[in-house]
């Protein structure tokens, strides 16, 4: 080519470019996904985008957004963070309006930066670090999640709702959620005046914990039979643990947070009886909440059985943009962004919602137990917790004179 | 004192499962000087052959709902075949080339197969549950010992004696032998190379196999990255017991078997995440003093 035909070409491709990016055609708004669809994150991303689309399509019904209809482009960050990045660009060269990032942190951070930069609204579907907000990326990140360290709190007020009394922690350090949630769990159950038999921790990927059953049966010889052990881990290696503490005798009942949710892990510990999990919803048609039996019974309908309840978050995630641009009667993201922060208990499908200009992250949400008994979910019971985790523990730098 | 026999089993246990893995590495490096990075994903596949190849986040057993010796025999099939296709595609090609080509085919090897089986199963981690009964525990002397960490305290032991009499007493096994300390004077001796290498490639898929049943067995986790931080172990116990020596593959293993159960076990609590810290700092330490590994082999003192 010429230099002069060049010119031209990248001069035609650059308003070509402009036009794409600003036009959304009239009537319509973008939501641009830079989520996972490919890669172990997949798997976290898939059913909330699920539960997105199903929500885009029920608004599209009455109107979509003040009278735009909702258009999703969605672009997939192969579960790299490098790649995160690239998929937030390519959304918004299609024209994305608000953009949804991936389930977690360390994933979702890439996109969620680029996004806030641009002074665009960027909610996580459900990465429960309190990072993944205004102090880890900037005013205009969201996560339609709860800190671990809240599920984690949860689960210890659920042990004790029931009666449990001795509990035993089990960590696997290779991950910050983790350990979110056993210090979440640690710190309320010490507060409500329950004994700590013991703690430990493992690998994701040890092909044995033979010498952690050691420690605890050593432990439960000296201080007494935990009544509950909280696992704070996450497939596969949870799984290989609870085969192998189910395997050894272990009857304590076992508390997780909501990267245990579902019962699709389960096939390696057949029968498995007084597991519990805190997420979202139930997937079982037996939730409290009518519209969440009513959610899951048309997802059933069209994407057959739901693995876990996070498709909640996926069309709460919409809603959020619904409600908060219907309020401010403007797509403008700042005039969203100042209605986002005034949500006060703000009923969503995944539950009632706070958010306040310092804190993007529910910490007051009610939380849902999940219970596995002979190998079949069903719900167990709901809590909200009016005295979270301090906000000194919720932001890490918070280490452990919780183990001692 | 049962306490600390039973932390002795433990970590012999654990031992084992490395020091298999690590022998089906030492196997391939003694006659082909190629560190296959691979094997880890030869566990993997052999374990995945356990499960109808499908996309859904269930799985359901297809080898795996086999009696005993029919689903010990077909894993160990599967992952032989795998085996030798891989020598034969992939290594053989490059047999001459550079270590560093031969090292970056197994990377590709392994990346190749880690996706194949995203491509199939998804990426989603599975669970395949075989042999629970395996999981109870028998006491013996008060030590409480799962049954599944005795069977692989025997199968390891009989294997390696059974690899013992194979390179002692049969002619390829003696091939094999004079193979791994000069490859180019056992040709000359009329060795044949193709056959040497496949026998090698052959044992250490079985080893694999091996590896992976008693691994399913025991944690019951289909990944697709499962075999990923076994190889990377097994690497490492290769290398503190000597490259190109089995015993020393074999003794490698058990040395981080033992250190890792070692340190878990007597780390204070705030430490115990960082275990595998102090393990390679044991590694780090025995290289010091030892940097040709535990066990030297002509072809380490050829190399210095």
């Amino acid at each position: 080519m010429t230099k002069r035909t060049r010119v031209i070409a990248a001069t035609a491709a650059g308003a070509m470019m402009a036009l794409a990016a600003s036009a959304a055609m009239a009537g319509e708004v973008v939501i641009g996904f830079a989520i996972a669809q490919s890669g172990w994150m997949d798997a976290y991303d898939g059913p909330p985008l699920i539960g997105a689309r199903m929500a885009i399509d029920d608004f599209n019904a009455t109107g979509g957004i003040l009278g735009n209809r909702i258009r999703a482009v969605v672009s997939d960050t192969k579960t790299d963070a490098v790649q995160g990045a690239k998929a937030a660009t390519e959304v918004l060269a299609k024209g994305a309006k608000f953009m949804v990032v991936s389930c977690d942190y360390d994933m979702g951070a890439p996109a969620a930066t680029i996004a806030n930069d641009r002074k665009m609204v960027a909610i996580s579907f459900c990465a429960s670090d309190a990072k993944m907000g205004v102090q880890g990326i900037g005013p205009y990140a969201f996560t339609m999640n709860t800190p671990g360290q809240v599920e984690g709190a949860v689960a210890a007020a659920y042990s004790w709702r029931r009666g449990w009394r001795k509990a035993y922690a089990l960590l696997d350090a290779s991950i910050e959620y983790n350990k979110s949630v056993c210090h979440g769990f640690l710190e309320y159950w010490k507060k409500l005046g329950g004994e700590v038999v013991g703690v430990d921790t493992f690998m994701q990927e040890d092909p044995s914990i033979a010498s952690q059953i050691t420690r605890y049966k050593q432990a439960a010889a000296a201080k007494g039979e935990p009544d509950v052990m909280a696992l704070c881990s996450y497939v596969p290696g949870a799984v290989s643990a609870i085969r192998q503490v189910r395997g050894a005798g272990i009857e304590a009942a076992i508390v997780s947070g909501d990267a245990m949710d579902g019962t699709y892990w389960a096939e390696g510990v057949p029968d498995l009886s007084n597991h519990y999990a805190v997420t979202f919803g139930s997937i079982y048609g037996d939730d409290p909440r009518p519209e969440v039996n009513q959610f899951f019974a048309r997802y059933r309908k069209a994407h057959g059985e739901p693995d876990t309840s996070f498709p909640l978050n996926g069309y709460s995630v919409v809603q959020a943009f619904k409600i908060a641009a219907e309020r401010a009667g403007s797509l403008d993201n700042t005039k969203v962004l100042a209605e986002l922060n005034k949500f006060d208990k703000q009923p969503l499908l995944w539950g009632a919602t706070t958010f306040v200009p310092d804190m993007h992250i529910d910490m007051f949400h009610p939380m849902t137990v999940i219970q596995i008994q002979n190998g079949k979910g069903s719900f167990a019971a709901r809590i909200a917790l009016d005295d979270p985790p301090a906000l000194q523990l919720i932001f890490p730098e918070f280490t452990a004179d919780l183990y001692e | 004192m049962s306490g600390f026999l039973q932390h002795v089993v433990d970590a012999v246990a654990l031992g084992s499962l490395y020091a298999l893995t690590a022998l089906g590495i030492g196997l391939i490096f003694g006659v082909m000087r190629l560190i296959n990075f691979a094997h880890g994903d030869f566990i993997m596949v052999g374990a995945f052959s356990l499960v109808v190849p499908s996309s859904a986040a269930t799985s359901t057993l297809l080898i795996g709902a086999w009696p005993a010796p029919l689903l010990v025999a077909g894993v160990c099939a599967v992952v032989i075949a795998l085996a030798l296709a891989t020598e034969r595609l992939a290594f053989r090609p490059v047999r001459r080339a550079d270590p560093a080509v031969l090292l970056i085919t197994s990377f590709a090897v392994s990346f190749f197969l880690q996706h194949a089986v995203i491509a199939i199963h998804g990426g989603r981690p599975k669970s395949a549950n075989i042999w629970p009964n395996l999981m109870e525990p028998i006491v013996i002397a008060g030590v409480r010992m799962p049954q599944l960490q005795l069977i692989t305290i025997v199968v390891t032991l009989g294997l390696l004696a059974a690899l013992a009499l194979f390179l002692k007493r049969t002619d390829i096994g003696v091939a094999m032998r004079a193979a791994s300390e000069d490859f180019q004077t056992a040709r000359l001796l009329g060795i044949r190379a193709n056959y040497v290498i496949a026998t090698a490639f052959a044992i250490s898929g079985l080893l694999a196999a091996v590896v992976s049943l008693l691994y399913v067995a025991q944690t019951s986790v289909l990944s697709f990255q499962m075999g990923v931080p076994l190889v990377l172990f097994a690497f490492v116990a290769t290398v503190v017991g000597g490259m190109g020596s089995l015993a020393g593959a074999v003794l490698g293993g058990f040395v981080v078997g033992v250190g890792s159960v070692f340190f878990q076990v007597v780390l204070p609590a705030a430490w115990r995440s960082n275990r595998d810290v102090w393990v390679y700092a044991l590694v780090l330490l025995i290289l010091l003093f030892r940097p040709a590994g535990l066990i030297k082999t002509k072809a380490s003192e050829e190399k210095a």
